[in-house]
């Protein structure tokens, strides 16, 4: 039975003043009192509300994108030997109660990576637009992993010992999410998805990736795909 | 052989040129194989500004491609794209030791932070 005392939150956050006391309280208060905030370069007091909401604060002093923020979690993570790593967004997006849903899942699958999907359950209100952009990256992504991963692009992921010393990854931006799971695949690591809830709201729907970001991001993990000697399709090297 | 302007002008700024490159080399602010292709391009330059028909129609018949203008375009921009590409690579590559040096930084802190709390929480309880 995992503890909760051996799960560490990490949330990579970039300018979140506005929400991210409430998160790292929320998710002390299911519990959890392993909080650690990497905080992105931020130009606001994110760092302040978050160390004043208890959390550790690891503090990037130039801003270098979500995929550098997990890098760093995840080098943190092995300094440290934690056992266990949970990521989420620091936009009050993730429901701290869901935690438990990975946990469990992580320990009844016997898997090294678990997914939060927000598509397994009908019933996520997502705008059409997200819901497109998200289709698309889930298809680009999928083409490169052995599994049909439904939600490709969450930040809401439990990692075992096993994953935080086995992921390699190199992407600084949005790009990471894809090349956590079709590096998870490479390594060989068992993945699953669970369902969670999602809350949308206007701070939120700020945040996160647009049309133009999303061709970026797309770009840019094609380019690092493509830049490797091995190149993978459905988790077949060719 | 008359002289247009261009053929005055290229080669002259190509002399300035070689000469920089030259005293740059002598104080070791560039390598031997920097100051060599430098010195080699402003030679170029200065050959197709002298001898522009001769030395576009050698480069036409080198390459294969009737027209000599057309020659001298395409090597110019598959040089520029070369030299673009070269710059991406090189980007990237920096971009990458930027975010590696950033996470050091970082993580460093903490570990700073950590003993000199440590450091702290000790000296509280070493306190008669």
């Amino acid at each position: 039975m995992i503890s909760k005392e051996e799960i560490h939150i990490c949330i990579p956050a970039f300018n979140e003043e506005p929400m991210i006391a409430c998160v790292v309280r929320g998710v002390v208060n299911c519990g959890f009192s392993n909080v650690v905030v990497v905080d992105d370069g931020s130009t606001d007091g994110t760092a302040k509300r978050a160390k004043a909401a208890g959390a550790k604060v690891i503090r990037h002093p130039v801003n270098r994108g979500c995929g550098a923020a997990t890098q760093t979690a995840l080098e943190y993570a092995r300094g440290r030997n934690i056992s266990y790593l949970l990521m989420m967004d620091g936009d009050g997006q993730h429901d701290p109660e869901c935690i438990c849903k990975l946990v469990k899942k992580l320990s009844e699958k016997d898997v090294d990576l678990v997914i939060g999907s927000r598509f397994i359950l009908q019933s996520v209100e997502m705008p059409i637009k997200r819901q497109v952009y998200n289709r698309i990256a889930n298809v680009l992504t999928n083409s490169f992993c052995k599994k049909n991963y439904s939600d490709t692009q969450s930040g809401f992921r439990l990692l075992n010992r096993h994953a935080i010393e086995a992921l390699d990854l190199h992407t600084d931006r949005f790009e990471f999410c894809s090349e956590m799971l079709i590096s998870a695949e490479q390594q060989g690591l068992r993945t699953c998805e669970t369902p969670i809830a999602v809350r949308y709201s206007n701070y939120s729907l700020r945040k996160g990736q647009n049309f133009n970001t999303g061709v970026v991001t797309s770009f840019n993990l094609l380019r690092h795909i493509f830049g490797r000697k091995k190149i993978m399709f459905n988790g077949a090297a060719r | 052989m008359r002289f247009r302007v261009f053929q005055i002008f290229a080669p002259l700024l190509a002399i300035w040129f070689i000469y920089r490159i030259v005293q740059k080399f002598r104080r070791s602010e560039v390598s031997c194989s920097e100051a060599a292709t430098i010195t080699l391009f402003w030679i170029a330059i200065s050959t197709i500004a002298i001898f522009p028909d001769n030395a576009t129609r050698w480069l036409a018949l080198v390459t294969g491609i009737e027209s000599n203008v057309n020659a001298l375009l395409f090597l110019a921009i598959g040089a520029l794209l070369f030299l673009q590409s070269k710059l991406y690579f090189m980007m990237k590559k920096q971009d990458s030791i930027i975010s590696s040096l950033t996470r050091r930084i970082a993580l460093d802190k903490i570990e700073e932070s950590g003993v000199e709390m440590a450091k702290d929480l000790s000296a509280t309880h070493n306190r008669p």
